[in-house]
């Protein structure tokens, strides 16, 4: 488990490495390819919840460190104290929600399924676009919102799910290899009591 | 839900709260320096390629075109190097003579070369990153232009110093870089900034006009210098149309230059130093513009 766990922040730096190289399509609306969210979808997916919360809590303060731009809440006239416009930690709570969400898809992965996996990734990175997008014009006091921006969040997430599936087969491998198994919660109590059903229905058929 | 979940759940949540509540801006930009050796890296990367596509149109020069080319350049250098010496001279005559009238004094800007090592920011801002940093005398608000003929062009202003040698720039056509802005012809006065509405056609907006304006299509507009974030007389734009509004007008103004095509730009740095220098004797503005260049010149 801390080898998987160590293999998965490794990741986490890298995919913000690789970040720094994907650039923004200005002919594809400025739409993006979000690896870093991508990855931990992926992660929020294949980890138990403290975990999850755990590499929330870290991509969304490096999200946050990097891609946060404290502006000046200046006017034409003058400036004033630097502010962020989103506050500072908003990408940890985005991190988190989308993680919660995806955690119940816990189950369909185990069972080697990625489609609904794949689908729920480009609709909670919509969302998570979508929240930043109005909490941005919330900030600024005037609602906006073009066909522009509209295609910017859907194609993003749809690239975002386009990838998931590398990051999940590899965070699939990386279990096997690392001899982790992706248990439920409560999966323990569920084999304890299926090992005791078998018990008693191997000792009841002995005494048969 | 079991009770471990739901504690690291309400831990979770106080954490996000105070990362939002507690000033973190300190904390921000030590962190943003540490991603500035691979944010240099990635640029590097870029220019590379965009070097590989310049080095193929120059393999397409002969040898006797090349030698022109740079016979024509030696030939510009030293035409500009004799302007230098002449504002040198305005310079501090300039300097004397406000000193002889007890004249107030304007803030006197010095130039900075920067190059954009990255246009990648935020998803919703229109930022770039410059090489030029707190160690280069660069401060938040700093106006950005590039040079444009005989004129010079505002392009944005520096946002956030991110360590000692970069910072990022928000430019012209973000809705949050506010700029007061003059007419030439008509003297009116407005505050140009981006706008979400135009902005795939590459176009600002300058509002507050009167509703009965009288601006005209293709006249210039400028700084006008008002609250001293920005030095009057910049070239901003072209005013491309008129749009009346029922309490107002406003204007959609074509940039003087195309912004995402941007490489190379001055920051201007308030030249604190200069005149007092100039006043005592210290040291002559010759000396001061020429270690400034070699300085420039030395880091690119």
């Amino acid at each position: 488990m801390t080898r998987y766990l160590l293999c998965l922040l490794a990741m986490t730096v890298l995919a913000f490495v690789v970040q720094e190289f994907s650039p923004r399509w200005p002919l594809l609306w400025n739409a993006e390819l979000l690896i870093v969210h991508a990855l931990f979808c992926a992660i929020a997916i294949a980890t138990p919840f403290p975990v999850m919360l755990a590499f929330a809590l870290i991509t969304g303060f490096l999200w946050d460190a990097r891609y946060q731009i404290p502006l000046e809440a200046s006017t034409a006239l003058a400036s004033s104290v630097a502010q962020n416009e989103l506050p500072f930690g908003f990408a940890v709570f985005s991190f988190g929600l989308s993680g919660l969400i995806l955690q119940g898809l816990r189950p369909t992965f185990r069972e080697q399924s990625i489609v609904l996996p794949v689908v729920f990734i480009s609709v909670v990175t919509a969302l998570s676009l979508f929240a930043e997008y109005c909490v941005l014009r919330f900030h600024r006091g005037s609602w906006f919102f073009s066909l522009g921006i509209a295609w910017q969040i859907l194609l993003s997430s749809l690239f975002c799910s386009l990838i998931s599936p590398v990051f999940l087969l590899c965070l699939s491998r990386l279990a096997k290899r690392f001899r982790y198994r992706i248990r439920l919660d409560g999966w323990s109590e569920y084999e304890a009591i299926q090992k005791r059903r078998d018990e008693i229905s191997a000792s009841a058929a002995n005494a048969g | 839900m079991s009770r471990l979940n739901l504690l690291l759940l309400g831990v979770f949540l106080i954490i996000v709260i105070g990362l939002m509540v507690w000033d973190s801006t300190a904390l921000q930009r030590g962190l943003s320096s540490i991603f500035n050796p691979v944010t240099q890296t990635a640029a590097k990367a870029h220019e590379t390629l965009s070097i590989g596509v310049l080095e193929e149109d120059f393999t397409n020069l002969s040898l006797s075109e090349l030698q022109a080319e740079y016979r024509d350049l030696q030939r510009s250098r030293d035409a500009l190097l004799v302007r230098a010496r002449e504002f040198d001279a305005i310079v501090s005559e300039n300097a004397r003579l406000r000193e002889a009238l007890s004249f107030e004094e304007r803030t006197p800007y010095e130039l900075v070369v920067a190059q954009i090592i990255s246009r990648k920011g935020s998803s919703w801002y229109e930022t770039a990153i410059l090489n030029r940093g707190s160690a280069h005398g660069i401060q938040p608000d700093s106006p950005v232009v590039v040079a444009m003929g005989k004129e010079v062009a505002l392009v944005g202003r520096v946002t956030q110093l991110v360590g000692e040698t970069s910072a990022t720039m928000l430019l012209l056509s973000d809705e949050m870089c506010q700029v007061a802005a003059v007419v030439e012809e008509t003297q009116e006065q407005g505050i140009l900034s981006g706008t979400p509405d135009f902005h795939d056609e590459g176009l600002l907006q300058l509002g507050f006009l009167p509703r009965e304006t009288t601006i005209r299509p293709q006249q210039q507009v400028f700084t006008s210098g008002d609250g001293g974030l920005f030095p009057a007389g910049l070239v901003l734009g072209t005013v491309l149309r008129i749009e009346n509004g029922i309490l107002d007008s406003q204007a959609l103004v074509e940039p003087a230059v195309p912004l995402h095509k941007l490489e190379e730009v001055f920051i201007l740095r308030p030249q604190v130093n200069t005149a007092q220098n100039i006043r005592d004797g210290n040291s002559s503005p010759e000396e001061t513009d020429t270690s400034t260049e070699q300085e420039n010149a030395g880091d690119l």
